[in-house]
């Protein structure tokens, strides 16, 4: 179901700026690993766990988990993520 | 024979030219949608299952919308109508063809309308969930390799020439990121070489990364 705007834009404004890199990085990039994101952010891995448990609490990203010696959380964006990011995309056009 | 013959009449009287149409044209513009929507590496995107899925599920659905149009009467057979519903699909998908209705008696509300749109759309979203997470699989098995293979001197000089070279990032974080990332005194050299890694692959793509894991097959055992 599509999120009505009032609820999209509460929900902008209570995201920081490391919060809107990560989404723009998700929907550029596809799915990713926290450390991708880490160094496409230009960030220490450490650095985004909190903005991922945000971004997770706010229902904006999945993750789920992904075999290998790297194994581990793999994030992607879900629809109300793509809704955001599609919604920042279209703030940043507009200013 | 006469079963037989019956069934080679019903093939022959199928316009088999109009859904090669209606399912070339539409296996062009899902092609199409896998590069955009995949930018950053269109042919592994393309490589994949879940690419596989997605183009024959958009040549499945022009050849069945043609057919459901075709049987209503509403369409004549015309190349033209064919070529409209092969390129007009997502278009056509969304006009909400209704293959289970609601049980006599139900309310809308309960749910057990099954629309063909919402098939598609969930199928397609599946489709695009697995080249999504076979890429991202993919370029964890490239990193893992670069960390058994590669120095960290080596990723070290080809991350610097990357971030700080100015010619691939201009990013001002970019310049002092592979200090950060050697300076860490509780990262080990495997996480290291992990980051370094990634940075290479993300900014200056599967084929260099690739490149030097080619040089390291042919060097000598130390």
């Amino acid at each position: 179901m599509e999120e009505s705007w009032a609820t999209l834009r509460e929900l902008e404004d209570n995201l920081s700026d490391e919060e809107k890199a990560i989404l723009e990085v998700l929907g550029q990039v596809g799915a990713s690993t926290p450390a991708e994101l880490a160094v496409r952010t230009f960030s220490l891995p450490e650095e985004i766990n909190k903005p991922l448990l945000s971004l997770k609490e706010k229902q904006l990203i999945d993750i789920s988990q992904v075999k290998g010696r790297l194994g581990g959380d793999l994030v992607t964006l879900n629809q109300r993520g793509l809704q955001m990011r599609q919604r920042l995309r279209l703030g940043r056009r507009v200013k | 024979m006469t079963a037989l013959n019956a069934i080679a009449t019903w093939l022959a009287s199928i316009p088999w030219g109009l859904y090669i149409l209606a399912g070339g044209a539409s296996l062009i513009l899902a092609v199409s949608e896998v590069v955009s929507s995949f930018e950053p590496d269109p042919v592994r995107a393309l490589r994949t299952w879940g690419s596989t899925i997605l183009l024959l599920l958009n040549v499945a659905m022009a050849v069945l919308i043609l057919a459901l149009m075709r049987s209503f009467g509403t369409v004549g057979d015309s190349p033209w109508v064919a070529l409209a519903v092969g390129l007009g699909l997502p278009t056509l998908v969304r006009t909400r063809f209704t293959v289970m209705k609601p049980l006599p008696g139900m309310p809308a509300s309960e749910g057990v309308e099954i629309r063909l749109d919402e098939l598609y759309t969930r199928l397609q979203g599946f489709c695009r969930r697995r080249i999504d997470v076979a890429l991202a699989g993919q370029r964890v098995r490239m990193v893992e390799q670069a960390m058994d293979r590669l120095e960290l001197e080596e990723l070290e000089r080809k991350a610097r020439l990357l971030l700080e070279g100015g010619l691939v990032v201009t990013a001002s974080q970019a310049s002092g990121y592979v200090d950060r990332i050697l300076g860490q005194q509780e990262y080990d050299e495997e996480r290291k070489r992990m980051l370094l890694a990634f940075a290479i692959l993300n900014y200056g793509g599967h084929g260099m990364l690739e490149g030097m894991l080619k040089t390291a097959k042919a060097k000598p055992p130390a």
